[in-house]
């Protein structure tokens, strides 16, 4: 390269750096007004939502808070123990005991994640600014899906780690592959419960974090308890007990802990002992289809309701 | 549909600028046909699928639709909405509608409240599904495409952005979306947050923006993909007059640039100074639509009504009011303050020297006598009222 062809290269550098408000008379080609792009895939614009979903999150008081607190949860249960929970010296019992606390907080944590998100986006009106964009609705509806779904999974998947850390000292130190199988039935539990936060958000003029928690939390698995005891057939039962209200119970109880304290059916059944033959379904891999299936359903109807929702 | 049962032209974006669209690796060279600016005909469906297949680096479909036989989609046009229609139950909200924005041109989009501006702009730009008509945007069906709002930019019913965002956050994610590398967005980010006076901000939240600011913003997402087509919806609203004048500085600044651009506003004043063409609709279907100086020329010549007020020295008596009330073809007197009067004059030249004369002859100096004729606002005001009679 000449000097000259060096010089002129440097000039044309320095056009663009020295771009401030004085010179707002660039031409477009100085102003890379006239680059010509090319609209990046489905996928990208979908995972450029779910950054953009991820960054707010990370800015929400509210849910950077219940975040800590659900991470710092088995370490609270852990000094605690001692007192509140039966000690084992089992790894898996032990883990078990120490997470006792996750089915009501995946369930409230979904519902923060994802009770109001869709609903926000309407009422603050940035809709209005993402949805004339030129992607598809099914991208910014998967794109913050996705985003709540890492989050409260990532989380449960922490807890499960410092379960597991927090058992290194009195234990066996048996890490068996139902601890594995575990986290899966538990993250299609946290699967099922943010589609179903979500679906809501979507037909919520305000979204609501406490109508999906009282449906998950207490309708739900009331109905499923209290339905057998009129019919008296075991089938009914055996089919109410894999509700996907059940998979966090369900991937515990996998564990060797049968006591979930923290869970409808532990609150039930120890209140009112004796009153209800009930039990929640005992094969993981029946309630992790159906934690995906219904999942997966109510996250359809949620599109079906954004697609057609004139804004 | 179609008179050309196999032919449908293809809309095609070239990603090399410099560049001719290249069909060389594609065997379907002869069956191209080149029929306007990045408009190109195929022969038969089974030819675009195998365009689709076989597309190159140099080019990219956008979209294609069907021809029609009346067919000039994209023929010099931005925007092309046809017998729009959109019901919300038994109401319709936009009834038949049909407006052409051709490039380059500032359409101003008038109405009452309710008229339907804000629901024909929302179907426009997707953000609800019409009922019935078509859409087209630089040619492409907007309806069926979603690629069509590629080159539009858009503030609708003031849009906000997120309020834990900064503007340069704001504007990397509208880049992304629309697929613009890191640097671009950097250089693109700052070029329009300049245009709208918010690059000293950029680092800010812009939950701690005042709404003129805000505004700002949503302008420099709608400006940020350099679009040929802009679709405001009262942009000034609630705005102090500091910020509206800014906002009608951005969009001078778009003028010069050749983009079209449709605004739906209740200031009559911003399209009488802006825009070349206008659309007035009512209940949903369009009054008038034509150049706005020649309608409000139009409108003076029908009318022959002018505007007078005049501004002297001295007492107005009884009788000065009575004398120039009795005038022939003073109308609609007004006494407006202190030595200053209105009226309304249907007449000739003499008559209006006669006025004049009256002043002068009740001893009163005259220090300033301003006529105005016709102007964009007495046009309104005689289509909606013409429109509310019809209605009845």
């Amino acid at each position: 390269m000449s000097r000259k062809e060096k010089k002129a290269k440097k000039v044309k550098k320095t056009i663009v750096d020295s771009y401030d408000e004085s010179s707002r008379d660039l031409t477009d080609h100085q102003a890379h007004r006239d680059v010509v792009y090319a609209l990046p895939s489905k996928m990208s614009q979908t995972m450029q939502c779910y950054f953009v979903q991820m960054k707010r999150y990370t800015r929400q008081r509210v849910m950077v808070l219940s975040s800590v607190l659900l991470i710092l949860m088995p370490v609270i249960y852990y000094a605690m123990g001692i007192y509140i929970l039966p000690t084992s010296a089992v790894t898996n019992i032990a883990i078990a005991g120490i997470l006792s606390f996750m089915p009501i907080l995946i369930v409230l944590l979904s519902c923060i994640a994802c009770g109001s998100i869709l609903s926000q986006e309407f009422n603050e009106r940035t809709a209005f600014l993402s949805l004339p964009l030129p992607m598809s609705r099914s991208s910014f509806y998967m794109g913050k899906f996705l985003a709540a779904f890492t989050l409260v999974g990532g989380i449960v998947a922490a807890a499960y780690g410092i379960a597991m850390l927090l058992t290194m000292t009195g234990t066996d130190r048996t890490y068996t592959w139902d601890l594995f199988r575990s986290l899966m039935v538990s993250l299609c539990f946290v699967f099922f419960c943010c589609s179903t936060t979500y679906m809501l958000s979507t037909k919520l003029k305000r979204g609501s974090t406490m109508l999906p928690f009282i449906l998950l939390f207490i309708v739900l698995p009331l109905i499923a308890e209290i339905v057998p005891v009129f019919f008296k057939m075991d089938v009914i039962s055996k089919i109410l007990g894999y509700l996907p209200c059940f998979g966090a119970d369900v991937a515990l109880n996998m564990l060797g802990y049968t006591n979930v304290v923290i869970s409808f059916n532990g609150i039930f059944s120890n209140f009112v002992p004796g009153l209800i033959d009930f039990s929640v379904g005992g094969n993981p891999i029946i309630m992790s289809i159906v934690c995906i299936l219904s999942g997966a359903l109510f996250l359809f109807l949620g599109y079906y309701v954004v697609k057609r929702r004139d804004v | 549909m179609t008179a050309q049962t196999s032919g449908c032209p293809l809309h095609l974006e070239r990603l090399k600028s410099s560049s001719k669209p290249n069909f060389s690796r594609c065997s379907l060279a002869q069956a191209i046909v080149p029929i306007g600016n990045d408009l190109f005909m195929l022969g038969s469906k089974m030819n675009v699928l195998n365009l689709m297949f076989c597309r190159t680096r140099d080019i990219q479909v956008i979209g294609f639709t069907p021809m029609d036989d009346d067919s000039d989609i994209g023929q010099g046009l931005s925007l092309d909405v046809r017998n729009l229609t959109k019901r919300f139950g038994n109401f319709t909200a936009v009834d038949n509608l049909s407006l052409k924005v051709k490039k380059g041109e500032f359409m101003g989009l008038l109405g009452p409240n309710g008229a339907g501006k804000s629901t024909t702009l929302k179907s426009i730009t997707g953000l609800i599904s019409p009922t019935k008509g078509k859409i087209y945007i630089n040619g492409i069906d907007s309806v069926k495409h979603r690629n069509a709002m590629t080159h539009v930019g858009c503030v609708i019913e003031t849009p906000e952005s997120y309020p834990n965002f900064t503007p340069t956050e704001m504007m990397q994610y509208v880049g992304r979306i629309h697929g613009l590398s890191n640097k671009e967005i950097k250089i693109r980010a700052r070029d329009v947050l300049e245009e709208v006076r918010m690059w000293s901000w950029r680092d800010k939240n812009i939950g701690e923006f005042s709404k003129g600011m805000r505004q700002r913003v949503s302008l420099a997402v709608a400006m940020f993909p350099n679009p040929n087509l802009v679709l405001l919806d009262e942009p000034t609203s609630g705005l102090d007059p500091r910020g509206m004048i800014e906002i009608r500085r951005t969009m001078n600044s778009l003028k010069k640039r050749g983009m079209s651009l449709l605004i739906s506003t209740h200031i009559l004043k911003e399209v009488s100074e802006m825009c070349t063409s206008m659309t007035m609709i009512n209940h949903g279907k369009t009054i008038i639509s034509g150049d706005v100086n020649k309608l409000i020329h139009n409108l003076a010549q029908n009318e022959n009504t002018v505007a007078i007020e005049l501004r002297m020295l001295g007492d107005l008596t009884n009788k000065f009011i009575s004398d120039i009330n009795a005038m022939t073809g003073v109308s609609n007197f007004e006494k407006m303050g202190e030595g200053s009067v209105k009226f309304s004059f249907n007449g000739t030249d003499d008559q209006q020297a006669d006025i004049v004369d009256l002043v002068y002859a009740h001893k009163l100096r005259l220090l300033c006598m301003n006529e105005t004729g016709a102007d964009i606002e007495s046009l309104y005001m005689k289509l909606t009222d013409e429109a509310r009679v019809n209605i009845k």
